[in-house]
């Protein structure tokens, strides 16, 4: 008798939550979420899976662009993820097991090995909206110094998201602490620098060294390697031929540096962190994004230029170096369109980065803005990178800066004959460049 | 009827032992057996990670015996294996014996001197970069010692890999002290009862009764730190990056460099194979080296 009356009433009931549901639905539902005809002819949905660094700034800000994206073309599904740390170690290994991301943002160091490995894919000018590749770069300042880091073979494999290059910082303070004027006595070649960072370093009565004028980068390879580099470049000469007297100068340069108790390997702890505690006079192991760093630990600062030799034949102040929006070439050529769809849509709003982030991507649109121009010392940036070069797009970078390392190591620590300390790492890098082709 | 019902036992009792170690075989199959094989095929291939591996047989082995970064590599670990084993030995049963005798407050002492053994890696190698750093602690203390206002400790040829020795062993005594009281608290208190009964001195009851009773432990200890000084990485990679001049640049760091730094994963691999085949030839010889001391006892 129950079972009979649970189902008298169930059937009904069911029917009319049926009807309930159908016109609830009906009177909420967007019509645009119906699949209609139109959709039906429209192009296939794609999903885009993105990996971006973990700069909180920039994620926000990414996120609200993918947003934006998303809508502008529904049938693109971006998957975004900021990866929290090891960004390298991650994607190369996600790239080795065929998992890697369809567009990611990397520096301009492993895009030699990149390109070398086929793992890139060129831009896709016509996907997004241009008719060239020259129409394309004449939306950056400079684009034959600022998008050179990935130009290969005379065709554009990645979209800067940022562009960098180092400058000096100056702490004033300690400037006029020793009698010096920031603006007037900064050293605009590297032979003034030794003479004015003797003013500025300090040691106390027991001999320690408390104050550096200046210092190089050396606690990791790969800056090391920019910086000499530059240096090498600056007089005519390749760092990738150790054996000239252009490279033999730089690196007597810094051999010396270490040898006259100006700093070295010792006392080097990193980016920043010297500058930052006011043991630094100078540091040019920054960009324009430690602003805010500098900023907030109150120092009162000036940027000058990267100086260059005495008798240098070009003006390469320290390398620019870039993160590329790349796009991994094992992705489905749809996939691979949308991937370069998204790069561009997110790097077309250069002046809200910069305001938010201080990420510069040098494209005329920003540098006339007044975000650009409101932000001190940014032009000393923008101007070095006009006349700069990239470091060398090799595949294997990581591994040529490691020998160079190496070379100054030899001679500084173990007390090795310049000469013959360059001898070996030039047979290294022949050795390291063959294999690569 | 009965031996059916004992076959039927028998049979059932092995499939259920087979179920129940199932888990622990698949888990190890997985993660052990195929990444070690896996391992062994990559050493002999040509392996960017960026492109597939292509096949090149036992060059990545030849090109072991004429790379000096490799021979480099196996030099300084072996003097970080010295530097990093026969002082734990040593010293963590002479404090193994210590904390064993009576005395005031010795429960606080040994919970104290294992805290390092709770600290990871990383944490161990962070703290002890800030410590010896030249304007550091540890220079303001040895200055009198050392008259150097600057001391390099982690930038100098010499002390470097001492420094990095130091800190290993630090960081590991602690751990060894704690099995080697183990090992000690298993031996009968009869043996040393009837060897004093015998005449013998402290040092003759040591080397002929605790020693021989300590042979386990023994075996535990040499074989578990050799095969750590061996794969030791973290404290190389945090202190120095293997400088300065690759003059702490163990083999363990030198694999991570060559395999994801430098896009090498075949010759990455190759030096894992040495050093796992040399690993294994180390453990064989103290194993054997141990039993045939037992055979000699019995």
């Amino acid at each position: 008798m129950s079972q009979v009356s649970v189902k008298r009433f169930t059937l009904p009931a069911i029917l009319v939550l049926i009807l309930l549901a159908a016109t609830v639905s009906g009177c909420v539902a967007i019509p645009e979420s119906q699949p209609t005809e139109v959709e039906d002819a429209g192009p296939e949905p794609v999903t885009v899976v993105y990996w971006g660094h973990n700069f909180t700034p920039r994620v926000e800000l990414d996120e609200k662009y993918i947003a934006e994206f998303m809508e502008l073309n529904p049938h693109i599904t971006v998957e975004y993820e900021a990866i929290p740390t090891d960004f390298d170690q991650k994607l190369r290994t996600a790239l080795a097991a065929g998992t890697g991301p369809d567009l990611f943002a990397q520096w301009n160091g492993d895009i030699g090995t990149f390109y070398a490995q086929g793992a890139i894919a060129p831009v896709a000018f016509e996907a997004i909206g241009y008719d060239s590749q020259q129409a394309f770069m004449d939306l950056y300042v400079a684009p034959e110094n600022t998008l050179q880091g990935a130009m290969f073979d005379g065709k554009l494999y990645g979209i800067p998201n940022e562009l960098s290059i180092y400058g000096c910082y100056v702490n004033n303070r300690l400037f006029e602490e020793a009698g010096l004027d920031p603006d007037t006595d900064f050293p605009a070649t590297w032979e003034e620098m030794l003479v004015v960072a003797e003013k500025l370093t300090k040691r106390d009565d027991e001999g320690r060294l408390v104050q550096r004028g200046f210092d190089f980068s050396w606690s990791n390879s790969v800056w090391m390697f920019l910086e000499y580099g530059a240096m090498v470049r600056q007089l005519g000469g390749s760092e990738l031929n150790l054996l000239t007297p252009e490279a033999e100068k730089a690196m007597q340069y810094w051999v010396d540096w270490e040898a006259n108790g100006l700093g070295g390997p010792a006392y080097f702890e990193g980016q920043m962190s010297g500058f930052i505690a006011e043991e630094l006079a100078i540091e040019c192991d920054m960009g324009s994004w430690a602003r805010p760093g500098v900023l907030e630990a109150g120092i009162d600062y000036t940027v000058k230029s990267v100086p260059i030799w005495e008798n240098a034949v070009n003006q390469n102040h320290f390398d620019i170096y870039a993160y590329f929006h790349m796009v991994n070439s094992r992705s489905e050529p749809a996939v691979q369109e949308a991937a370069w769809q998204l790069a561009e849509y997110l790097d077309s709003h250069p002046a809200d980065y910069l305001a938010h982030t201080g990420l510069l991507q040098a494209r005329v649109e920003v540098v006339e803005s007044e975000t650009f121009q409101n932000i001190p010392f940014l032009d000393v940036f923008l101007d070095q990178m006009t006349t700069s070069m990239y470091s060398p797009r090799i595949a294997r970078f990581t591994e040529v800066a490691d020998v160079l390392a190496r070379v100054r190591d030899r001679i500084i620590v173990e007390g090795m004959d310049l000469k013959e300390s360059m001898a070996i790492g030039q047979e290294e890098i022949d050795s390291i460049l063959s294999e690569t082709r | 009827m009965r031996s059916w019902i004992q076959r039927e036992f028998l049979y059932r009792r092995r499939v259920y032992g087979v179920l129940f170690v199932a888990p622990a075989m698949l888990f190890f199959l997985v993660f052990s057996l195929y990444p070690t094989l896996n391992g062994f095929y990559l050493s002999l291939t040509e392996y960017t990670l960026l492109k597939p591996p292509v096949f090149v047989g036992f060059e990545n082995y030849t090109k072991l015996a004429g790379n000096d970064q490799f021979q480099n590599g196996v030099k300084v670990t072996l003097w970080f294996l010295l530097g990093t084993t026969v002082p734990k030995w040593i010293l963590s049963l002479a404090l193994a014996m210590l904390f064993l005798a009576p005395f005031r407050g010795r429960e606080f002492f040994k919970t104290l001197y294992f805290t390092p053994t709770l600290l990871s890696a990383v944490v161990v190698s962070l703290v002890w970069k800030l410590l010896l750093d030249p304007n550091g602690v540890i220079s303001a203390l040895a200055k009198p010692i050392t008259r150097d206002p600057d001391t390099l400790w982690l930038s100098d040829r010499i002390l470097t890999p001492i420094s990095l020795i130091f800190v290993d062993d630090w960081a590991g005594i602690p751990f060894f002290m704690i099995i080697w009281i183990a090992g000690l608290v298993g031996i009968p208190r009869v043996f040393y009862e009837a060897a004093l009964i015998d005449g013998t001195t402290r040092w003759q009851a040591f080397l002929h009764v605790t020693l021989p009773l300590l042979r386990p432990t023994i075996l535990f200890v040499v074989v578990i730190s050799t095969i750590n000084s061996f794969q030791s990485f973290a404290l190389q990679y945090v202190m120095t990056r293997g400088g300065p001049s690759d003059l702490t640049t163990t083999i363990a760091l030198l694999v991570y460099n060559y395999g994801f730094n430098y896009f090498r994963m075949g010759q990455a691999a190759a030096m894992s194979v040495f050093m796992f085949f040399v690993i294994i030839l180390i453990t064989l010889i103290y194993i054997r080296s141990v039993r045939a001391e037992e055979t000699s006892y019995t």
